[in-house]
């Protein structure tokens, strides 16, 4: 038991994590600080609101924002709290609004945030300015490839800088679509854990447990995805710097040298249109090499997880709680895969899915696990004998390896011992 | 028409007590035998279900896809159910439409009771049946749940509702 102030440079060791940092709600508290509201975490989807007065509620950590799009087409991410007494200004999940107005006193907001309208300002006096009480905004907000992050600190590394190599993954994803683009059309799956987000976290980057957490589906059918996760595969962890780290399966599918083993396994023809549209974009050899490869499993530091055929946003609620909003991915211009894949992943993800639930119960029983307090640490040596250190400060080792976590931890360390 | 091949009003009742009593109980197997070979398992989410083929749902299942999610449970392996959960199902509110052919719809409320592992949940909502009466025996050609909750966060249903 920790009484002091934690220390986050006792508690992060290379290979060893202490148990508390997933169960102490101290931490969780400067989690919220010094990473939700310090740092760039991602907010939602410029295909969430692709027309001008197009709005959506979202949280950034615990706060709730609402994020609009302007007249003019800009995208602002704005509190939800009306600048009079608080209250919560918008309740809707979505929808299309110039302005907003509080229910409470009737103060109004355009959707870039500016104050329009204070009823009877008589009443607040003659030097009182509308114009001082507009919402409050996130200080910086900026876009890579739709996916709209947000951060509290008005000054530091620009987006671009904070995803650094993870950007390439979020391309790779994006150039799947004839059109260069995603769209999050379908609706979200919010499924409740009882597990800290870390965990979350953690398990989307752990190649060592789909043959053991999965192993009922793979007695059932045979995916792709669990042969490429083997020890023996030549599947990769990478750890990509600044938190963000992927799972590479893509040189496995290139040594089966077969299209679409990312979403089944099809043959062509099924999804002929899509592959004509893709060879139309990219040339036949480009194109061949991305329907190879197919879409990243990237965790971008600290909530966005791009599963490949969905994304998954880690949503902190408490030191044990955790919300994951799940939802499949639409590539633009591609129809008939969008069809298979909303069929495919309904069948994997959320509450009920056949993949998604199990993870979640590891989640849980982690969660539960980390109650007993010895032994302390948690073990995370594993390649630390055969992983290869990069210059630029990534690293590369065996898909079952823990070299991402070892990597999430470094940075957290980082970020948590800042005053 | 064939006169038997008309369900009655307490058949159909009766018919979904058993199916109710069937999932408490884990008799997975012996409830995908009440379903029919076009059957579809539907649960939304967002609301009432409006374009299952744009939006996400918890569960769309055809048959083969109910069929591999029972053959999941029944491995043992099935992590989010293990423990299994203990259920009860509470239905009431039975409206039965279109009786009089071999076709009925069932709108019922439901509410069922979970307990896991030290935590108890409550899932209610209402539901859709379309049952058909094929030689004499009732078949599920659709179920579809609405619950009350579907566009809040939900905790896994790993189980069968």
């Amino acid at each position: 038991m920790i009484t002091t102030k934690p220390s986050y440079e006792e508690l992060v060791r290379e290979d060893l994590v202490h148990g508390s940092l997933y169960t102490d709600p101290r931490v969780f508290e400067e989690e919220l600080e010094k990473i939700f509201y310090s740092g760039w975490v991602y907010i939602g989807h410029e295909s969430e609101i692709p027309e001008p007065g197009d709005y959506c509620t979202k949280r950034l950590g615990l706060q709730p924002v609402i994020v609009s799009r302007d007249k003019d087409g800009r995208v602002h991410v704005l509190f939800n709290r009306c600048a009079h007494v608080g209250n919560l200004l918008c309740h809707e999940e979505r929808g299309n609004s110039r302005a907003f107005r509080c229910p409470y006193h009737g103060w109004t907001y355009s959707n870039d945030g500016r104050a329009l309208g204070v009823p009877y300002p008589g009443g607040y006096g003659e030097s009182f300015d509308r114009d001082d009480y507009s919402l409050g905004a996130v200080p910086r907000v900026a876009s890579y490839r739709g996916f709209i992050f947000g951060s509290m600190s008005p000054e530091g590394p620009s987006l671009e800088e904070h995803l650094g190599k993870a950007a390439e993954t979020m391309d790779q994803l994006c150039d799947l679509s004839p059109i260069g683009e995603i769209e999050l059309t379908a609706g979200w799956l919010k499924h409740r854990t009882r597990s800290n987000w870390k965990i979350v976290y953690e398990n989307e980057v752990d190649g060592y447990h789909p043959k053991f957490v999965h192993q009922s589906l793979q007695k059932l059918a045979s995916v792709a995805i669990f042969d490429a996760s083997s020890e023996k595969a030549t599947s990769r962890v990478r750890y990509l710097g600044n938190g963000h780290g992927d799972v590479d399966w893509s040189p496995e599918y290139r040594k089966m040298d077969k299209k679409f083993l990312w979403i089944g396994g099809p043959p062509e023809s099924k999804l002929a249109g899509y592959v004509r549209a893709m060879e139309e974009r990219w040339g036949k050899e480009r194109a061949d090499e991305k329907l190879i490869d197919g879409p990243p499993h990237v965790l971008i530091f600290p909530n966005l997880f791009i599963a490949e055929l969905f994304i998954l946003v880690i949503q902190p609620v408490s030191v044990s709680e955790s919300i994951q909003y799940q939802t499949p991915i639409f590539w633009k211009g591609a129809p008939d895969l969008n069809r298979r894949n909303l069929r495919q992943t309904g069948g994997s993800i959320g509450p009920a899915g056949m993949i998604i639930a199990d993870d979640a119960a590891m989640y849980e029983r982690n969660q539960l696990g980390l109650q007993a307090g010895s032994p302390e640490w948690l073990v995370r040596k594993r390649g630390l004998h055969r992983e290869q250190q990069q210059p630029d400060g990534t690293a590369v080792s065996n898909v079952t390896d823990d070299t991402v976590h070892r990597g999430f931890w470094r940075n957290y360390r980082k970020l948590m011992s800042q005053d | 028409m064939d006169i038997g091949e008309e369900p009655d009003r307490l058949e159909v009742e009766e018919f979904l007590y058993r199916e109710a009593r069937l999932l408490d109980e884990h008799r997975y197997e012996e409830w995908e035998e009440l379903w029919a070979e076009d059957g579809l398992y539907w649960i939304p989410a967002n609301g009432e279900g409006d374009d299952p083929d744009q939006k996400i749902s918890y569960v769309y299942d055809n048959k083969n896809r109910l069929r591999t999610r029972v053959q999941q449970l029944l491995t043992g392996d099935r992590h989010s159910q293990l423990p299994q959960s203990r259920t009860q199902h509470l239905i009431s509110n039975l409206e039965v439409t279109e009786l009089g052919t071999a076709e009925v719809t069932v709108r019922s409320g439901f509410l069922v009771v979970e307990s896991r592992l030290g935590e108890m949940n409550l899932w209610p909502g209402k539901a859709i049946h379309r049952l058909r009466k094929t030689e004499g025996k009732l078949e599920i050609v659709m179920k579809k749940i609405v619950l009350v909750n579907n566009d809040q966060p939900i905790t896994s249903l790993a189980f069968l509702l």
